[in-house]
């Protein structure tokens, strides 16, 4: 004989009490990752209201617009219509819209943290300071790059679909392709530091804008009265302390295309590495302003 | 969780040892010692006494002038890690008004590198009575509602180390019950949980270990009915009722410990420097007088009486 199934108890009270969390934890990328996601949400105004979007949508729609009304161009026209819209002209362009966009999109990703005082709830996580800044920087590089680089390639990508045939033309344009990469990465670093920098000097976002902007256009002014006023050998060297202007001259040195006839560009005669050193130079002292700053903050 | 390295309840979760903490001129906590262990600790102080200061100390958000603080043995500054062991709720607002309660408190829920973020912040929102807000922005929600959010992230992750700096402002009296059961729950399961607060009635029903600061000293610490005994050069005052209390009058006068005594109608107060040499003579004196005593109890044991002392004695 069998012994009797042992029957279930005809009820259970489950313990619901508080219990520590001694689980599994996942890595400093995951934490990292959810500033960086946070931080594009705020620079594009994601899951916020509409007065939140209307610089950053609008920014972008100029700097596809014109790319997806020349491709329908092209897909009506056929190659016929040439490539007035070249990668170097178009990035020079899309620089001031870019100089714009990073204007408004870093100081809204790091001003904000330090006016609203919510620096005490990031640092008592496990997230260091050097988390926050690369992730705070990860997640310009994202929105910056967005405009600077994903317009040229749709554009490059358009071109080739469009030509007569696409494969001579990926062959033939293989070069540009690199070209828009390394401008595209050099200007989303150029404006991404410089306006986080800016940023990280005051936690009011209008004035990180207007100081960034300031200083960029400011010193291209300046640079401008300095060489057209002075008259000796070395004035030449004005043209770098132009400080708005270089991203755009090292774009037309490296798309081969010339200076504009007058400019102070032109009459320097300064080639594009000096100005792709000055832009160094800008980032790393930019970069160590940012890293100064953010590395000691203190809630 | 227990910190990495050490299970709860195998020492001491905070240590302060002779921390003092100066900006410039200005000394804001001289040579704090104590340690926390398991279970709810209120700390309480005047403004400017150093309650934030060491709050922050506590949690690696200042660095010591001198000496040390550890925690779990080890000091938070030198350790981002052991933030996965400890829930901070600061003082005043420091939220992201756009967030929704959903959206930051799962936030802090990915900062703590939880691996199912939406089911730890769905359950922290739920303690803290929020999940019907939810998805409402911060910025248009009550104080008390902004307090509770912010409670529902430093407790997303079940932490071991609770660090709560006013918590209970702008809530309401049944959010602030509510929230003391929560607390004391939080305290039970052996979380050590440090309140700040300046309301001395609801530390009293949150926590009975006490630290008092004041001047930026450690005035006292430990259960505060300990303290209140520790006071003796500060009379206790004993109510007691019975059919003829006007007869024990003269009897209580005499006694050598008795400061004062008051009649109004079937009830006495005396004022007393001995508590136990009082008990010890009232029923005597009671059946000396043929008074038939109905009830005596001390009527100045409350954790205000011991801190107004404590913060007026210095």
């Amino acid at each position: 004989m069998s012994n009797p199934a042992p029957t279930a108890p005809a009820g259970t009270i489950y313990d619901r009490g508080y219990r520590h969390y001694e689980g599994p934890r996942e890595g400093r990328g995951r934490r990292v990752r959810a500033i960086v996601v946070a931080g594009v949400r705020r620079a594009l105004g994601l899951k916020r209201n509409w007065k939140t979007k209307v610089i950053p949508w609008g920014l972008l729609v100029l700097a596809f617009g014109p790319v997806f009304a020349f491709i329908g161009v092209r897909v009506l026209v056929g190659e016929a219509v040439g490539e007035f819209l070249g990668y170097g002209r178009y990035l020079r362009i899309v620089a001031g819209l870019l100089l714009l966009f990073a204007a408004t999109a870093g100081p809204e990703l790091l001003c904000p943290d330090r006016r609203q005082n919510v620096l005490a709830l990031v640092f008592t996580r496990p997230v260091t300071r050097l988390d926050y800044l690369l992730a705070k920087l990860a997640a310009l590089l994202l929105v910056v790059g967005l405009i600077a680089v994903v317009p040229l390639l749709v554009l490059f990508l358009g071109n080739t679909l469009t030509a007569d045939s696409a494969a001579t033309y990926l062959r033939e344009n293989l070069d540009d392709l690199g070209r828009i990469l390394l401008a595209g990465g050099a200007l989303t670093v150029f404006y991404s530091v410089v306006a986080l920098a800016a940023a990280s000097l005051t936690d009011r976002r209008a004035l990180a804008t207007a100081g960034l902007l300031g200083v960029l256009l400011g010193s291209s002014a300046l640079a401008n009265i300095l060489f057209f006023t002075t008259r000796f050998d070395g004035r030449r060297w004005f043209a770098l302390l132009s400080l708005g202007g270089a991203p755009g001259r090292f774009v037309d040195w490296l798309f081969g295309d010339g200076f504009d006839p007058g400019t102070l560009a032109q009459q320097a005669g300064i080639t594009g590495p000096a100005y792709l050193a000055e832009m160094g130079v800008v980032v790393a002292v930019a970069g160590g302003v940012l890293a100064w700053r953010v590395l000691r903050l203190r809630p | 969780m227990s910190a990495p390295g050490q299970a709860v309840g195998e020492g001491p979760v905070v240590q302060l040892r002779r921390f003092s903490k100066w900006y410039g001129d200005v000394v804001a906590v001289s040579d704090l010692s104590f340690e926390l262990r398991p279970g709810v600790t209120g700390l309480l102080g005047p403004n400017g006494a150093g309650k934030t200061t060491t709050l922050k100390a506590i949690c690696g958000l200042v660095h010591p002038s001198q000496g040390e603080v550890l925690l779990f043995g080890r000091p938070i500054h030198r350790d981002p890690m052991l933030y996965r062991a400890i829930g901070v709720v600061p003082d005043g607002d420091r939220l992201y008004p756009r967030l929704t309660i959903r959206s930051y408190v799962r936030l802090h829920a990915e900062l703590q590198g939880l691996p199912d973020p939406g089911a730890a912040s769905e359950r922290a929102i739920a303690e803290v009575d929020l999940a019907p807000l939810a998805e409402r922005r911060l910025k248009g929600l009550s104080k008390g509602e902004r307090q509770r959010t912010k409670v529902a992230g430093a407790i997303v992750h079940q932490p071991a180390l609770l660090i709560l700096d006013e918590p209970m402002t702008g809530m309401d009296p049944g959010q602030r019950a509510r929230f003391i059961e929560l607390v004391r729950l939080i305290g039970t399961a052996g979380v050590t949980v440090l309140v700040s607060s300046h309301i001395l009635a609801e530390v009293e029903r949150l926590a009975s270990q006490i630290l008092v600061l004041v001047g930026g000293r450690l005035a006292a610490s430990g259960d505060y009915h300990a303290i209140r005994d520790l006071m003796a050069d500060q009379p206790r005052t004993v109510m007691v009722k019975a059919a003829d209390v006007r007869r024990l009058a003269p009897g209580l006068i005499g006694l050598p410990s008795t400061v004062a005594v008051e009649v109004d109608g079937d009830a006495l107060r005396a004022r007393t420097r001995s508590v136990e040499a009082f008990a010890t003579a009232l029923p005597r004196l009671a059946r000396d007088q043929g008074a038939t005593l109905r009830e005596v109890r001390t009527t100045d044991e409350s954790l205000e009486q011991v801190f107004h002392y404590l913060v007026g004695r210095r």
